[in-house]
């Protein structure tokens, strides 16, 4: 395991990396006893890197040593985090001391690429985690972003050695930024400033000073990128020179360190005004205050004469503390309860608030004319002139870094207070003809918040000149642009539209001529359907359709009734519910009620292949009228048989896998839905098998999945472009409305655009909503049934056919129970994982069916933040899941074994149940944890093999489900598909009353078995394996 | 015709890295109190020497400009190899004059304002004539001006241009003309009772030592979703250049704000393109 570091030091990002000992050692021998434990070589850094994908230039000298200083107990340094090495049992408390570590200094241009990958994601590559360090970088990256986009930086001119100069840019924090700055500072992990030169003191430089010299040589960088190299020929004098090496991708200035010395002091005179104010401890600020008006004024509609008064006070604002306020009265006349307050603006603040005011002046004519007073507290504006200073003004003195405080009262500038509402007439009354697809006529009304427009009021707008309007007690001001575009709006109306279209509008997304559109109202069908989406699953629920065996539960209900009334439309729905709730019993409700309804074209389910044997089980339980085909392996029909065949289905399974590979013969079937389950399978809109998803004919489309799609935005665009296509616009242009402002940006409008867009056709319901709550009982037991891979599969039956020839010949009665025991003790290491059946060391991803569904499930679950117990009956597989899971999500993953001491175990239990940001998976024995520990920080319980008996199983899931436990417990139980694994599972459930006398404590009554039985017991079936 | 009338127009030799007006066409002056001094030169009647003198500042003949107290020195290259020397002379007033001048601003708070936000006041004049002084020259008598060249018109084409020049350096800077009068800024501020300070930069923060706690060391605490602030387009680009001003006697082919004003506009969407950008690994792209 290898966790990666970066600090800041010397103009440069440094990175290095922390590898666990035996890795360390491997790699290169330590030159001395005293050398750093986890060093990571450079050359194990850079395959790291090239894991995911990345390639650092080796331009620049950039490898070397440095010192760094860290946390060091006796003579050796405390690794960072368990995933490195377990940490000494701390006797005396640590101290700082230098440590030589190989480190690759990154210039800007090489920090960028591994800063913007690093983003959000705990582990770069499996085996290459990411430390707190490196993250913090990547979060300071992005702040340095938005400084550039935002344009607060200057030229300037640097000595960045002795008597060498640059051209460089500096950020500057205006207001906002410099809280955040001071915020972003305090949240620097010690670590990452911790590199130094000397090695007798550490060092201790402001995480303040660390950080603004890292984002200056970002925002340097980024500002770079934009310019347009000027061409070869030198300026004659060095202003010239300066400009350009400006715009040049390496700043560097040759010539006369004298002449760049002046000119550097030149630069310091030019920007002190500016600079001062920026570095004040304080800012000046204007509060608009509205005209004193009658409150008790019955008209809603406001519109104020020409005279009356607005006002505009001057204040300061500390700094460091927003909420402390001084006006402008207070400064000239300091006060006793004005004392304190001052005391925190400075010595200086008088002469502050006058150059600023000063500054204001030559942007804001109003604040120009106020200063012939001495004491200049505020001025006086009449209408025309606050609407000028709201319109104008405020933006240009916002952008320069004061504050503008509007009245309480405000609706808010951005707001676009004249809306239109539509009112469409559809010209039928059945809902037999009604598609999506038809013209509708469409009247336009102008609605000013809640208040109609007649024309005539419409009029009257136009004829302001300034028209800042009360409306309800509330300030809107508007734009001539808005009150033209209603107008025109109005006399417009019998525009048609189609359904679709009027969709979009009803969403709240669209624009009409410039206008938001505030609400839709249609009658007739079309009505329902707008009212119907507003619902979710509030809907009128539908009676489940009688050939489904399965009780639902009232959610479920819902769920299902959702699906129909969101499929008849011709739209696309995505199921979104919670791990565990149900998704896989809602679609096949709502399949047997299309087929009942009378339709005789099959649908297409298409899922991971590690669950098609999950969804042909449970089809067979919940829905057995309908026949279902699984559509896989290499003897699976082709061409015209398929087609036949498929026909003949109310369902056919098949795997993504297959999807791109027999799209042909799939896109020849027309198929009465297309069913996507675990749909984050085509987030990536590029994929072949996301493609062949969209090219598949189908009238219903469903999508279902257990992660929250709707925090991912480019997975979204993908599954809505299978759902709905074109509802949500062309790639290009999604990218452009809502994937850049949102995922780069954090633009919130744009947040809640897509929000309401994407919203009615997805439903997501959580475990916890108080409506579920009360249909799900404390704990459920859930099987999930697994294949084996083709490797998995060949064991097995080496094993079998080993056995079987054996036990012929075998008379022994002790000497065959023996044999029967370690067959079925190696089958089920089989099922588990090849790895530990062979005791190999071998790479562990990809060969195991339990252990891909475990790790699918596993991401599921931590996506919403819960806990998991696993448990399992061998400890080397104990040893296996913990080493993959900690490698593919460098995450700490805990594992409690008979091999610990008392004082190791109570440890780990101590840290899964107490610990804040504690490991969220405990892997453990089920011998040695088994019984009275108290584990209910998890909710979710796994066998990953069983035992087989009831009452050892119920045991270890109590660890969980017990007094202290206030959540649903959900146990899942592996099951083999086809595999003695699922006929023992089989038998138990038919003799549950009698399990536990059958089976005791033990597996002795397998051996009870006569020959044939056993066999039987064994032997493999064809649906064992997925491929 | 008179002497003064007849004028042969001459060619100057070119200049590289001469100091160019930064207005590349109309008034050197924007504010009122450069333009009263440019009114001054104007009212001399020197006819086309005024547009020559025009034409030679936005060329970049003036090499060279020292401004000190009482008398400005420049070098202006003409036609001939050598450049001409022009010198303008002011009377400086006294140490005891500008005391009381300064005790007179001292009593109003607009005064402070508009210097410290490095503006002249609208009724600087009415101050210094009730003293009996005078801040801005009145033609002839109080200005004295000089140049090498061959020209006998006084003032001539060469003393315009530096006349011009200055011009633009006052209306970005009101100080120099009170340097010129005998006054720097400093001592002018510290006199009307303000506290300057030259450093207008900030204070390094306050050493921090490194814990040894590793609970501490290691870990960042969560941060906020917003914390890297939101996107607000500028109104308007290079607001931050523009507020600062033209850069005294510039001497660059074109003026930083129009070499930057293009980089400035293009900055930030580069710069989300480059932040947005991810490599293959991490996230799907659009």
């Amino acid at each position: 395991m290898l966790v990666l570091h970066a600090a800041f030091h010397q103009d440069r990002l440094h990175l290095w990396g922390e590898s666990s000992p035996e890795a360390a050692l491997a790699a290169a021998p330590p030159a001395s006893p005293s050398a750093y434990p986890y060093r990571t070589a450079i050359s194990v850094l850079r395959d790291g890197l090239a894991l995911a994908g990345l390639s650092l230039p080796t331009s620049e000298p950039t490898a070397g040593e440095s010192t760094i200083w860290l946390p060091t107990q006796g003579d050796a340094p405390l690794p960072s985090s368990p995933l490195v090495a377990e940490p000494p049992p701390s006797r005396k408390s640590p101290t700082l001391a230098p440590w030589k570590i190989p480190t690759l200094a990154l210039t800007p241009a090489d920090a960028l690429p591994l800063l913007t990958a690093v983003r959000a994601r705990p582990a770069l590559a499996p085996g290459v985690g990411v430390s707190d360090a490196l993250r913090y970088w990547s979060e300071a990256l992005q702040f340095a972003g938005t400084l550039v986009d935002r344009q607060q930086m200057l030229p300037d001119l640097v000595e960045s050695q002795q008597d060498v100069y640059r051209a460089c840019w500096t950020p500057l924090f205006l207001g906002e930024d410099r809280a955040r700055l001071e915020r972003l500072a305090r949240a620097m992990p010690p670590v990452a400033r911790a590199l130094h030169t000397e090695d007798h003191a550490p060092p201790d430089t402001a995480p303040r000073d660390v950080l603004r010299a890292f984002l200056a040589g970002m925002v340097d960088h980024l500002v770079r990128q934009a310019a347009v190299p000027p061409d070869k020929t030198r300026p004659a004098h060095a202003h010239g020179q300066w400009l350009q090496a400006l715009r040049r991708p390496d700043g560097r200035l040759k010539g006369d360190p004298a002449e760049w010395r002046q000119l550097a002091k030149q630069i310091r005179d030019w920007q002190r005004p500016l600079l001062r104010l920026v570095n004040a401890p304080y800012r000046l600020c204007f509060r608009l205050e509205e005209p004193a008006l009658d409150e008790e004024d019955p008209d809603p509609l406001f519109i104020p004469d020409a005279e009356a008064k607005w006002q505009v006070h001057y204040l300061l604002q500390a700094r460091d503390d927003p909420s402390l306020l001084v006006s402008a009265a207070g400064v000239w006349q300091p006060a006793p309860d004005t004392a304190a307050g001052l005391k925190t603006l400075g010595p200086q603040a008088r002469e502050g608030l006058l150059a600023s005011l000063g500054q204001a002046a030559a942007l804001c004519p109003a604040i120009e004319a106020s200063l012939r007073q001495p004491a200049p507290v505020g001025c006086r504006l009449d209408t025309a002139a606050a609407f000028r200073f709201l319109g104008e003004d405020a933006p240009v003195l916002e952008q320069n870094g004061f504050g503008v405080f509007l009245p309480a009262r405000w609706a808010g500038r951005r707001q676009a207070r004249l809306t239109a509402h539509a009112q469409a007439k559809t010209r039928f009354t059945s809902k037999a003809g009604m598609t999506l697809d038809r013209v509708l006529d469409v009247r336009w009304d102008i609605v000013l918040g809640e208040t109609g427009l007649t024309p005539e009021e419409l009029q009257a707008l136009t004829q302001l000149k300034a028209p800042l309007i009360r409306v309800r007690g509330q300030w809107v001001q508007l734009s001539a642009a808005e009150i033209q575009a209603a107008l025109a709006l109005q006399q417009k109306s019998g525009v048609a539209l189609t359904g679709r279209e009027l969709l979009r509008l009803a969403l709240g997304v669209e624009t009409v001529a410039g206008l938001d559109v505030s609400t839709v109202h249609a009658d007739g069908p079309l009505g329902e359907l707008l009212a119907g989406l507003a619902q979710g699953d509030q809907i009128t629920p539908l009676p489940p359709p009688p050939g489904l065996t399965a009780t639902l539960r009232p959610y479920q209900t819902r769920g299902y009734a959702w699906l129909d009334f969101l499929t008849r439309w011709g739209l696309g729905a995505c199921l979104a519910d919670d791990m565990g709730l149900g998704k896989t019993v809602q679609t096949l409700a709502w399949l047997q009620r299309l087929r009942e309804a009378g339709e005789s074209r099959p649908a297409l389910l298409i899922c991971p292949t590690s669950v098609v044997g999950n969804w042909r089980k449970e089809a067979a339980r919940f829905t057995p009228q309908l026949p279902v085909r699984v559509h896989h392996g290499a003897g699976r029909d082709k061409g015209e048989t398929f087609v036949w065949q498929a026909q003949q289905q109310a369902m056919v399974l098949s795997s993504y896998g297959l999807l791109h590979r027999d799209l042909p013969a799939l896109q020849t079937v027309e198929w009465a839905a297309v069913i996507l389950d675990e749909a984050q399978n085509i987030k990536n809109a590029e994929t072949k098998q996301a493609k062949a998803a969209r090219a598949l004919r189908a009238e219903r489309r469903i999508a279902l999945t257990g992660t929250p799609v709707e925090n991912n935005i480019g997975d979204l665009w993908s599954i809505q472009e299978f759902l709905n296509p074109g509802f949500l616009g062309h790639a290009a242009r999604f990218k452009r409305e809502f994937f850049m402002p949102i995922q780069v940006q954090r633009d919130e409008n744009a947040m809640n655009r897509l929000q309401r867009l994407t919203g009615p056709f997805i439903l997501r319901r959580l475990k916890t909503d108080r409506a579920i709550i009360q249909d799900l009982p404390d704990k459920r037991e859930m099987k999930v049934y697994c294949t084996l891979t083709q490797e998995q599969a060949t064991l097995y039956a080496a094993v079998v056919q080993q056995a079987e020839a054996v036990l012929e010949g075998m008379e022994d009665s002790m000497g065959r129970r023996g044999l029967i025991l370690s067959t079925l003790l190696r089958l089920k290491q089989v099922c588990n994982h090849p790895a530990q059946f062979l005791a190999d060391h071998s790479p562990i991803p990809g060969r195991s069916g339990k252990l891909a569904r475990l790790t699918d499930m596993l991401e599921e679950i931590q996506a919403v933040d819960e806990r998991t117990l696993i448990f399992t009956q061998f400890a080397e597989m104990g040893h296996l899941l913990q080493k993959y899971l900690q490698e593919q999500w460098a995450r700490e993953v805990l594992f409690l074994h008979g091999g610990l001491s008392k004082t190791q175990r109570d440890r780990r239990v101590d840290r899964f149940q107490n610990e804040a940001a504690g490991p969220p998976v405990f892997i453990l024995s089920i011998k040695a944890g088994g019984t009275g520990l108290n584990l209910t920080r998890a909710n979710h319980v796994f066998h990953f093999d069983r035992w087989w008996n009831p009452a050892v199983e119920n045991q270890a899931t109590d660890r969980a489900f017990r007094i202290g436990q206030n959540r649903q417990v959900e146990v899942h139980k592996f099951v083999c598909l086809g595999t003695v694994e699922e006929r023992i599972d089989e038998l138990i459930e038919r003799k549950q009353a009698l399990a536990e006398k059958i089976v005791g404590n033990g597996e002795g009554w397998i051996t009870e078995l006569s020959t044939d039985q056993l066999k039987d017991l064994f032997r493999l079936r064809a649906e064992a394996v997925e491929e | 015709m008179g002497y003064y009338d007849y004028y042969a127009p001459s060619r100057p030799r070119k200049v590289n890295g001469g100091i160019k007006a930064q207005s590349p066409r109309g008034a050197f002056a924007n504010r009122w109190w450069a333009k009263r001094w440019i009114a001054v030169l104007e009212g001399f009647n020197i006819g086309a020497r005024l547009g020559r003198g025009r034409s030679y500042a936005r060329q970049g003949q003036v090499l060279d400009i020292q401004i000190a107290p009482g008398a400005v020195k420049a070098q202006v290259q003409g036609s001939r190899p050598r450049p001409y020397r022009v010198r303008i002379e002011l009377q400086p007033l006294s140490a005891a004059q500008w005391r009381k001048l300064t005790t007179a601003m001292a009593a109003e708070a607009r005064f402070d304002a508009k210097l410290l936000a490095g503006e002249m006041p609208t009724d600087i004049e009415a101050v210094f004539q009730a003293e009996g002084l005078a801040l801005f020259p009145k033609a002839h008598d109080d200005l004295k001006t000089e140049c090498s060249c061959p020209d006998g018109s006084n003032p001539c084409k060469h003393i315009a241009a530096v006349y011009y020049l200055l011009g633009e350096a006052f209306d970005q800077d009101p100080f120099l003309m009170f340097r010129l009068r005998g006054m720097e800024r400093e001592t002018l501020l510290a006199q009307l009772g303000e506290a300057v300070s030259d450093d207008a930069g900030e204070p390094p923060a306050e050493p921090e030592p490194l814990p040894a706690d590793p609970a501490l060391f290691w870990t960042m605490p969560p941060l906020r979703e917003t914390e890297a602030g939101s996107r607000v387009k500028p109104a308007q680009s290079a607001t931050l250049l523009r507020r600062l001003g033209p850069f005294p006697f510039w001497r660059g082919e074109v003026s930083p704000l129009e070499g930057l004003d293009p980089l400035y506009a293009a900055m930030g969407t580069r710069a989300l393109e480059v932040l947005g950008r991810v490599p293959e690994h991490s996230e799907p792209t659009l």
